[in-house]
């Protein structure tokens, strides 16, 4: 050990330093016993008796050896004694004020555990490592087009096929450069149901991007992935546990997928897919120069001392080459990389760090509450210390033991409010957007870390607010408090007061400003929810087929099956409707494609105003409950073969027709020059994007003549959507034993979950305000009450000299009003200068919007006055001659 | 350990006080402070002189006093004792609270 340290911990503890302690004693006394003798002897004794005489005067019958001890005692143990002394003298005043004590604790319980379930959410969201090693040099791989608004920046698909096998090669800034394709895909294990499963057709080398590693088995290898290797499939552990019953035997079996038989070799380890949850893996096979439009995503791994600006750079300069070089296909497209933790959270990153945030000013007013609390507690007993002061008890001493006392209070509050984080982290999961929180299940977990932060929360509140009352101590105004009677009025009582006044004014300030921001979250709530989506979300059934490529070969057979199915479901007693669409609103898939309108000149490849284009069954509209504003829906009799139709939405009817109607005109697609749909009808917008983004120019085309393998089914019934789930599986099978529905859920929960983000930080929020402003008025009324007590005196005199009843109450509501409207003003200034940030949260209303903020006030104001008024009402009835006794 | 008796506290603080006093008038080593306690209360006083020690470390554990080595007049070896100056303000501050807490006891025990 070094000797810096070791003299260190002497001094703590003391304890090497026994041995030369007691030789000192020892050496020390010796020479104290020989003079007493020597004395003793000049007083005539003779020297024996000089010298036991002597020791009986130094020890008395005890001997040396017990003041020995106490001397290293007085040493040795002085500071784990004299903290132990002030932990049990500060549990058994707790314990004596159980009053204090509860209000105290719960109010840091409560705050401490609202911080720890929003901290571990956020730790879980943001902080907390991907499941995957060099997380940090992962990469999504995105292309896009710059004449648009990106509305969603790394978008779903869309990065180009031959693209991808040009700069596979091309690129240097990555280890490995993948890319897959998604879809659902039936899987039939032996002896079970189909299965619709969440499919990632990759390259192999996805795997060595990600990092994993095989919980059982192997992943597949670049030399199997390609044209004509074997069908090989990579379960998740979760589908392997769901559906094929954990059987480790399954590696090195067949099932069958989409009607292929695929060997199972490999299952991904438990927490792989956490984040990015996929059912099964397939591998790609794409060619050495692969073909095709932009289907795939990408991912790569960038090299080891490459930075994510470089590689970003090199990806915009290929794309860029590949503009030049291929500008039909390239043109106004680029390339970029963002990292990979910023596409699987980037969405809840604001609303989470507003509501920590947030809870961390309710944190703050819980603290100002218990310091209000523990200086009034140090009021009351300010008698107590100075006779512990004129006893001996140095001013130090004491200040250390109120610093302990509310130490072991906050300690305390910590400890039940860590128990309460864990059961309110749960709840929180629940509340979480159906995206997230499934990312977060298993992650979401009481770390090291929220201990770290809940026990720092704790003990810097502990010092924080412990401060206050010690520094009292210290100063040491012993003579007044022995002074002090019931009159009050004193130096002291008068800082105190001070300090108790500006705690309120902040507490006030703080709640303001909680407050407000939970007012803006419930109004963008409350309008998110009165925009009308476009269709009708209550009782309807959505769920979603994917017929596999292998069985269903040409569109007819997949137009016939759709077809057959609608008419199946429609039989189902209590369905009224039923249709389907390639992709549903509110799923957050999209395809854009660019367009001319036959009789106007042709747009600049590229720079044409792109259409939103889905596939849709006659039976849709009506089973969606969108309105048919204009022209007809569409017929079994737009098929194959017949004249090519499309629908448009409102909002593209309007943008490129403002002064005649979209009907009759012809939509040519910028890649497909064969087919001139023209439009027969216009329907009502839908936001397809929920109910804060714009609708979008959307063209319908009829199914029959534009086929997609998967589609989303809308069963609209009769009554609870949920009881058509298996009425509306059975008639699928009547069609097709093999093919499962996805996803079947109503309808409403989709619309639900839209606004599900919005809902938490609201109702999050509300709570936080709310409680803040119960904290508030607490502290309010605590001074209000105290103050009342302090002037009992000068009120009883008041009386006496004929103020009346309402006067009184008038003198304390004010000078309680006068601290509430300080903090409102002051809140109300903090409040408008933040509100900015809030900004992308909102929606419907302005970030410093003037409803909310006066209404806010006002409510403020309020509970502030009513809180001042209970005190003042007590004051009233204080009889004089009582009060001028005291 | 016990819980300290409040009266345990008060004699403790007492004795502190005093040996602070004593070492006013000069540096001195155990058994010189006795002395001056004995003549300075005109041999009214007689402190258990063992429990001098425990109270000399706890005041240098406390840093109001400090203690080296040195020379009796006898020329022995002997620990001498010094006050610092927070010593010399923890004194005063004591001496004051004496003063009050005695006055106010006297004025009870005056009580007609």
């Amino acid at each position: 050990m070094s000797s810096p340290l070791r003299s260190a911990l002497r001094r703590l503890f003391g304890s090497g330093r026994a041995r030369d302690l007691d030789s000192r004693f020892d050496s020390e006394t010796a020479f104290h016993i020989d003079m007493a003798t020597e004395r003793n002897i000049g007083a005539g004794m003779t020297p024996e008796e000089a010298r036991r005489v002597a020791q009986l005067d130094f020890a008395g019958h005890g001997g040396r050896e017990h003041w020995r001890e106490q001397a290293r005692d007085e040493v040795r143990s002085r500071f784990a004694e004299e903290l132990g002394r002030d932990i049990r003298y500060a549990v058994r005043g707790l314990r004596r004020a159980p009053a204090f004590t509860a209000a105290a604790v719960a109010t840091l319980a409560l705050s401490i555990g609202a911080t720890s379930s929003i901290f571990s959410v956020v730790n879980a969201a943001l902080l907390q490592r991907l499941p995957y090693p060099n997380a940090d040099r992962i990469v999504a791989v995105c292309e896009r087009n710059t004449t648009q608004a990106a509305s969603e920046p790394c978008g779903v698909g869309g990065f180009s096929v031959p693209n991808y096998g040009i700069w596979r090669e091309s690129a240097t800034s990555f280890t490995a450069f993948a890319a897959f394709a998604e879809r659902r895909v039936a899987v039939i294990a032996p002896r079970s149901e189909p299965i619709s499963a969440k499919a990632r057709i990759t390259t192999a080398n996805l795997f060595t991007v990600l990092g994993a590693r095989p919980y059982l088995g192997r992943f597949f290898t670049d030399a199997e992935d390609r044209p004509g290797g074997p069908l090989l499939l990579v379960v998740s552990y979760p589908f392997w546990q769901q559906y094929l019953s954990g059987d480790p035997s399954v590696v090195g079996r067949q099932v069958l997928v989409n009607g292929g038989d695929y060997t199972v070799i490999g299952i991904t380890a438990p927490r792989f897919g956490v984040y990015d949850p996929v059912d099964v893996w397939l591998p790609i096979r794409l060619g050495p120069a692969p073909q095709g439009g932009r289907s795939l995503r990408a991912m790569a791994l960038v090299k080891p001392g490459v930075t994510l600006e470089q590689a970003d750079r090199e990806m915009r300069t290929l794309a860029a080459r590949r503009a030049q070089d291929e500008p039909t296909r390239n043109s106004n497209m680029t390339a970029f990389v963002m990292p990979l933790r910023e596409k699987l959270v980037g969405g809840s990153e604001r609303v989470l760090w507003t509501l920590l945030a947030a809870v961390g000013f309710l944190l703050l007013i819980a603290c100002a509450n218990v310091a209000n609390l523990l200086l009034a507690r140090a009021g009351s007993r300010a008698r107590e210390m100075a006779v512990r002061v004129s006893l001996g008890a140095s001013p130090k001493r004491l200040a250390r033991q109120l610093l302990t006392e509310s130490v072991v209070l906050s300690l305390v509050s910590a400890i039940i409010g860590l128990v309460l984080a864990v059961h309110g982290t749960r709840v929180l999961v629940a509340l979480v957007p159906g995206d997230l929180s499934s990312q977060m299940l298993g992650n979401v977990s009481v770390d090291w870390r929220l201990v770290a932060f809940t026990a720092a929360v704790a003990l810097g509140s502990g010092i924080l607010f412990g401060l206050a009352p010690a520094l009292h101590a210290v100063r040491g105004h012993t003579h007044e408090s022995l002074k002090e009677g019931g009159r009050g009025g004193t130096e002291h009582s008068r800082t105190s007061g001070r300090m108790r006044s500006a705690l309120v004014v902040a507490e006030m300030s703080l709640a303001l400003v909680l407050l407000a921001g939970a007012g803006l979250m419930v109004r963008s709530f409350s309008a998110l929810q009165h925009v009308n989506l476009g269709f009708e979300p209550q009782h309807a059934l959505t769920g979603r087929v994917s017929l596999p490529g292998r069985t269903y070969r040409s569109d007819t057979t997949i137009a016939a099956f759709f077809v057959q199915a609608e008419s199946q479901i429609a039989a189902v007693a209590g369905v009224r409707a039923v249709g389907a669409i390639s992709y549903l609103p509110l799923t957050g898939q999209r395809s854009v494609t660019g367009f001319d309108l036959e009789g106007r000149p042709p747009y600049p490849p590229g720079e044409g105003p792109g259409g939103d284009m889905r596939a849709v069954t006659p039976g849709y509209f009506q089973a969606m409950a969108i309105p048919l504003k204009e022209g007809r829906g569409f017929t079994v009799d737009d098929g194959m073969g017949k004249p090519d139709v499309a629908i448009v939405s409102e909002t593209f009817a309007h943008t490129l027709f403002p002064n005649e109607s979209a009907v009759g005109h012809v939509i040519v697609y910028e890649w497909d020059r064969m087919t001139h749909a023209q439009i027969v009808g216009v329907v009502g917008d839908v936001h397809h994007d929920g109910p804060a983004k714009q609708a979008y120019m959307e063209i319908y085309r009829p199914h029959a003549q534009f086929t997609y393998d998967g589609m989303d089914m809308v069963v609209r019934v009769n009554g609870d959507p949920a009881q058509y789930v298996r009425p509306v599986t059975a008639a699928i099978r009547r069609v097709d034993p093999a093919i499962p529905i996805a996803s079947a859920q109503p309808l409403e929960r989709l619309a639900a979950g839209a606004v599900a983000s919005t809902r938490l930080s609201a109702s999050l929020f509300a709570l936080f305000g709310i409680l803040g402003l119960l904290l508030a008025a607490i502290g309010i009324y605590g001074v209000m009450s105290y103050t009342v007590q302090q002037r009992q005196h000068e009120i009883g005199v008041r009386v006496a000299l004929g103020a009346s009843t309402s006067n009184v109450i008038r003198m304390v509501v004010r000078s309680g009003a006068t601290l509430s409207l300080l903090g409102i003003a002051i809140g109300t200034v903090l409040a408008f200068a933040g509100a900015g940030l809030m900004q992308r949260l909102l929606f419907g209303i302005p970030p410093h919007d003037r409803v909310t903020f006066a209404t806010i006030a006002l409510v403020l104001a309020a509970v502030g006055v009513l809180a001042a008024y209970l005190p003042a009402r007590r004051a009233a009835r204080v009889d004089p001659v009582t009060a001028l006794r005291s | 350990m016990a819980p300290q008796k409040p009266n345990d506290e008060l004699l403790r603080g007492m004795l502190d006080m005093l040996v602070l006093k004593a070492l006013q008038l000069g540096p001195m080593h155990g058994w010189g402070i006795t002395e001056r306690l004995e003549q300075g209360s005109r041999s009214a006083l007689k402190i258990g002189q063992g429990s001098l020690y425990p109270a000399l470390y706890r005041l240098e554990a406390q840093g109001l006093v400090s203690s080296s080595w040195g020379a009796s007049d006898n020329n022995r070896r002997a620990r001498w004792y010094e006050l610092t100056s927070s010593g010399r303000a923890h004194l005063a501050a004591e001496r004051q609270a004496w003063r009050r807490l005695s006055k106010a006891v006297e004025l009870i025990l005056a009580m007609e």
